[in-house]
């Protein structure tokens, strides 16, 4: 493992290497996450002048779980995204060649390749947000919960990557999946939106066979309800097959892997 | 017995439709397939420090055995060691001793310098501070692009990016090398440096080579031994020499004359041979063993201004192989 980290520190210095030497595109994402931040910030904002909770979520849970939301999205952008999204050009055009003759393993190199650096500013603005946030709101976590949420949030990354891997994926099938970055936006949506809002077979669904609700909302839960743990466990438990099946069909997309012609 | 290859077979099934709009509607619906057998049986045996160069035209089948040795691509049918490493188990140990240099593709990351992508590769390979240094210092001094290092890879020239990614390949100082056309579109000067880099390093370090190139003159100076495939077909496993004397056993003999010789002397070699006559020098291409009686009755007649004698070049005599191989072999 710590060959691995070692590897990962290279990757980082050669994306910040990279992303530094193009100031206007670095920039230019910070500025495209601030967008992203503060249109959802309206949207909720705009809802809340009509109503006082959203389930069972009230206006400063609601905010509390926005910035742990984008948090988590930062997160996943640091590390994965721009990685995972690039596995269907890598397969068109064979360029998963130079990936799968490394002596390491192909899904690792494959998802964290290219470092998000910009992603790193985010974070820096959001976690401190999110502790003034909370800091000043009538939710007072104990220093458990504080650590399960930390614990969740990691869970509710993996589930992120799993599933947006497990979507990219499927590119070794269809030989082109070029839409799958739509896709996985559109459906990631639904993790931006407090669980308590969906009801029904679509809650059934959101936390079983599509589990956005177990990305953010879980660990929001964690931090400021004292219902957290047993949805935590479950997070876990479906975080844990999610990957698994991630890998297996990592592994057999794999063996339908057919290059390209040079 | 560094490489063994028994009956390997490779098919791709390929999507297919003809021309035109309503062809593609057509096939949106009813989507038809073949099957492309690229390799169709092929068995190769490469020895430990071997360089063999791997002909074949375009679509011959020769990347898909290259990417079939590294692990790439699994077999359809047929065996396939290398170094008693099955290649399609990807085992770590066998990545670490085999790699691969592609022309047409790039494994350097663009906008950053070469040397921070070797740097990325010592962590992959966990490389030591003393291995990479030695390596890297061998490599970059043969290369002769110590002033390079630190530019930016898209700022580089062709010859020098292609150089740089030998390089990059070479770091973990594999025992078994893949260049699928490494000189492909670099000036001769760059070419010459290709050449005479593998060569050293072959002799040096005793690693075993693979190479495809369609620059005939990569394989005259490399390749002693040469597999021809043709529509994934072995067609030709033994001497690049013997390739090339099958194929083409006539020389280009170029006689000058001092003065010309009589009419009836000219009639009466033009009954015996074959040849040109322009600006008093006689050029024939005629079969080797008709050569030295040739010779001896034009010294007969004179001693020569000047006297040459040459094989064709092997690019034409390749081109005449591969327009119609079954006349050869």
């Amino acid at each position: 493992m710590p060959r691995y980290f070692s590897v990962w520190l290279a990757f980082f210095k050669n994306s910040l290497t990279r992303d530094l030497e193009y100031k206007a595109n670095f920039i230019g994402g910070i500025a495209v996450d601030s967008v992203y931040y503060l249109l959802y910030y309206f949207f909720f904002y705009t809802i809340f002048s009509y109503v006082d909770k959203l389930g069972s979520f009230d206006k400063e849970a609601v905010f509390i779980f926005l910035v742990i939301s984008f948090s988590i999205d930062a997160f996943y952008m640091f590390f994965c995204a721009n990685n995972v999204y690039k596995l269907n050009d890598y397969v068109v055009k064979g360029d998963l060649d130079f990936i799968l003759t490394r002596p390491i393993d192909a899904q690792i190199f494959v998802s964290f390749r290219y470092v998000n650096t910009y992603a790193i500013v985010s974070i820096l603005f959001l976690l401190p947000l999110l502790g003034i946030l909370v800091f000043n709101s009538h939710y007072e976590p104990n220093v458990l919960q504080i650590c399960l949420f930390i614990l969740s949030s990691a869970v509710g990354v993996s589930i992120f990557y799993a599933f947006d891997m497990l979507l990219s994926s499927l590119v070794f099938w269809f030989r082109n999946f070029s839409l799958v970055g739509w896709l996985s936006y559109e459906v990631l949506k639904f993790s931006m939106r407090p669980d308590s809002i969906y009801t029904g077979i679509s809650r059934k669904i959101l936390f079983s066979f599509v589990p956005m609700a177990l990305i953010s909302s879980v660990p929001t839960r964690i931090l400021l309800f004292e219902d957290g743990l047993h949805y935590f466990l479950y997070q876990i438990a479906i975080a844990s097959i999610l990957i698994g099946i991630t890998r297996l069909v990592w592994l057999r997309g794999l063996k339908k892997y057919e290059s390209a012609s040079s | 017995m560094s490489i063994k290859v028994t009956q390997l077979k490779k098919s791709f099934k390929m999507f297919k439709r003809q021309a035109g709009l309503k062809n593609a509607f057509t096939s949106f619906f009813n989507r038809k397939y073949e099957t492309f057998h690229a390799l169709k049986g092929i068995d190769l045996n490469i020895d430990d420090g071997e360089i063999l160069g791997v002909l074949g035209e375009n679509g011959a089948g020769k990347t898909t055995l290259m990417k079939i040795l590294i692990g790439l691509l699994y077999p359809t049918e047929g065996d396939v060691f290398v170094d008693d490493y099955v290649p399609s188990k990807r085992n770590k140990d066998f990545l670490r001793q085999i790699s691969i240099v592609m022309g047409q593709k790039n494994q350097l990351w663009w906008d950053i310098p070469a040397s921070e992508s070797f740097l990325l590769n010592k962590q992959i390979y966990n490389l030591s501070d003393v291995e990479y240094k030695d390596s890297l210092d061998e490599l970059v001094t043969l290369f002769d692009v110590s002033e390079k290092l630190d530019v930016q890879v898209r700022r580089l020239s062709l010859g020098e990016r292609m150089k740089m990614e030998i390089i990059a390949a070479l770091l973990h100082r594999p025992k078994i090398i893949l260049l699928d056309e490494p000189t492909i579109g670099l000036d001769v000067i760059a070419q010459s440096k290709i050449r005479d880099f593998i060569t050293y390093y072959n002799q040096e370090h005793k690693s075993t080579f693979l190479l495809t190139s369609h620059y005939m003159s990569d394989i005259e100076k490399l390749c002693k031994r040469v597999a021809v495939i043709h529509q994934g077909i072995k067609l030709y496993d033994g001497q690049f020499s013997t390739l090339i004397d099958n194929i083409n056993p006539t020389k280009k003999m170029m006689f000058e004359f001092q003065n010309l010789p009589s009419k009836a002397i000219l009639k009466e070699l033009e009954e015996k041979y074959t040849f040109t006559l322009e600006n008093n020098i006689l050029t024939t291409h005629s079969p080797e063993k008709i050569i030295p009686e040739m010779l001896a009755d034009l010294f007969a007649i004179e001693k020569p201004t000047s006297f040459r004698l040459e094989d064709l070049p092997v690019e034409d005599t390749m081109k005449s192989f591969f327009e119609n191989p079954d006349e050869f072999i």
